[in-house]
């Protein structure tokens, strides 16, 4: 019986679906406090130089980040309602109550069985106090159970309201903490991507740059990459360039080309930052041997013979195996002019911005190429922008001048064409 | 239990008293006389052409108001007389024919009772 019962309650409470809808609404701030988190940081390193040795101090670090936290009292109200609550109500009173009428005015009606009838059974007829107490009894199975179903449903109905705690980081200050020498593998790697493995032992590591055998330019620490300050990088950077300065210091200033003169000149006042006036005379030789070239070309342009006095003339002289015009396939040697330095080639295009007194741009088809005028030249005439020229040229590698690298073309005729 | 009371409340609400056996048998003889008198049941009853009903009574002894059934008992008078109340459980109904046939033709002790022939 427990169970019927049991069963009947619950087929009700299913009859009975809820709408449930949950808010938050945030109450006044409890407290504000800070809240220390510590982070994974990295490495770092100081970095000094004492030619040839590079000495670093390698350092790893954590990152203590302090968080401004408030606290706040949340209320989280949760309202369930039931649409079955208004129509079963209704209908449960007013069916019970008509129940109980009809029972009630049951008693008054006649209670003599209709004679007029005798059914199958042998039986009169009800009477129609009979009739009466039975359809209060079907009334009755028709409230009971909507009064139950409206009853229940309105138990269930209601606010409830949960108060809880809510954060907020509203702040919070990251710095470096516990620092540490550490011990373990590093690796330098060249800009070929060539890697020297090296040993830090206690956070130090002395490094002799006549004995290196790459030019470093990045450094990793257990896989990471070593941070550097803005100071530090400079300092590295200008060990570095000693290293190549070192490492091609074999060469002659007039056995380079003007790309590797430049090349040259550039790892020298690199590596003046950490040598000093050591390098003065070095710095200067590269610079005087510049200005000699620009005064005069380049030694290595210009071979023996090579005086012409007409385009044709210089045409013949060089026998230019290439063409580099607007849809000229030999467009694809100007990739890589290091690799093609001292080629003749033919050059068809547009004068464009003049970028120094010898110096101006050439525009062929989509590309550019910087080409020097020797100043001391056999050609006469003007080239202003927008002239279209033919000019026979060699190729001298690139060269940078502002933020432009480009291929640098050295002109032997120049004269305006098609 | 609780609810078979209720239940059983609820089929009593239904039904009046059991009619006494000589209202039972007036009632089986009202719908047999009920004219116009079925041809079957004239001829097997030998109805007379007035006063059916008083005749019945009087051959089966029920308008005495303490008469009680013997032969046919009151259950198999019941079970023949079910065709007749098949259309409707009125006194003042008149029966289908077809129902009086069919409540002579099962029910030869009713035929017997009522004085006719089975």
């Amino acid at each position: 019986m427990k169970t019927l019962r049991f069963m009947f309650v619950l087929l009700i409470s299913g009859c009975t679906a809820l709408e449930s809808t949950t808010r938050i609404e945030r109450g006044p701030l409890l407290r504000s406090y800070e809240r220390p988190v510590l982070l994974e940081g990295g490495v770092t390193s100081d970095v000094r130089v004492d030619w040839p040795l590079l000495k670093l101090t390698v350092v790893g670090y954590d990152v203590c980040r302090a968080q401004q936290v408030e606290e706040y009292a949340e209320e989280k109200i949760t309202e369930r309602t039931s649409g079955a609550v208004g129509p079963s109500l209704s209908t449960g009173i007013s069916t019970t109550l008509a129940s109980i009428i009809l029972f009630a005015v049951s008693f008054a009606v006649a209670s003599s069985a209709d004679t007029n009838v005798i059914d199958a059974g042998g039986n009169y007829g009800p009477s129609t106090k009979q009739y009466l107490q039975g359809a209060s009894l079907v009334t009755l199975g028709i409230g009971i159970p909507a009064l139950a179903v409206g009853l229940i449903a309105r138990a269930r109905s209601g606010e409830e309201v949960e108060t809880q705690r809510a954060e907020q980081v509203v702040s919070q200050k990251d710095v470096r903490c516990n620092e540490r020498p550490v011990t373990g593998p590093m690796t330098m790697t060249s800009a070929q991507g060539v890697a020297l493995p090296l040993q830090v032992v206690d956070g130090a590591l002395d490094l002799d740059g006549t004995k290196v055998g790459l030019v470093p330019e990045a450094m990793r620490f257990a896989d990471r990459e070593v941070e550097l300050t803005e100071a530090a990088r400079d300092t590295f950077n200008g060990w570095a360039a000693c290293v190549a300065v070192e490492r091609d210091g074999a060469r002659t200033l007039d056995a380079l080309s003007e790309t590797g003169l430049l090349a040259r000149a550039e790892a020298l006042r690199e590596c003046r930052k950490v040598r000093g006036e050591a390098l003065n005379g070095a710095v200067s030789a590269v610079d005087a041997e510049l200005a000699r070239r620009r005064e005069s070309g380049s030694p290595a342009a210009w071979a023996p013979g090579t005086n012409v006095s007409t385009f044709e003339e210089a045409v013949s002289a060089y026998a230019p195996t290439l063409k580099l015009s607007a849809t000229s396939k030999d467009l694809a040697v100007l990739d890589t002019p290091e690799a093609a330095e001292g080629r003749a080639v033919l050059l068809e295009g547009i004068v464009g911005e003049g970028i120094t007194e010898n110096i101006g741009i050439i525009q062929v088809g989509e590309r550019q190429v910087f080409l020097f005028i020797p100043p001391k030249k056999s050609w006469g005439g003007s080239f202003p922008n927008g002239t279209r020229v033919e000019v026979v040229a060699l190729i001298s590698g690139r060269q940078t001048l502002g933020d432009r690298s480009l291929p640098l073309l050295r002109a032997v005729w120049m004269r305006t064409a098609w | 239990m609780r609810a078979a009371a209720i239940f059983t409340l609820f089929l009593l609400s239904c039904v009046g008293p059991p009619a006494p056996d000589a209202e039972l048998c007036r009632d089986v003889i009202a719908r047999l006389c009920s004219p116009p008198p079925c041809p079957t049941a004239q001829t097997r009853l030998n109805l007379p052409a007035t006063n059916c009903q008083t005749e019945l009574e009087a051959r089966t002894g029920c308008s005495s108001a303490d008469f009680a059934f013997t032969t046919p008992s009151r259950s198999q008078v019941l079970s023949c007389r079910l065709p007749l109340v098949r259309e409707s459980a009125q006194r003042s109904a008149h029966p289908s024919c077809d129902y009086v046939d069919e409540a002579i033709r099962n029910c030869p002790d009713l035929v017997v009772f009522l004085g006719g022939t089975p």
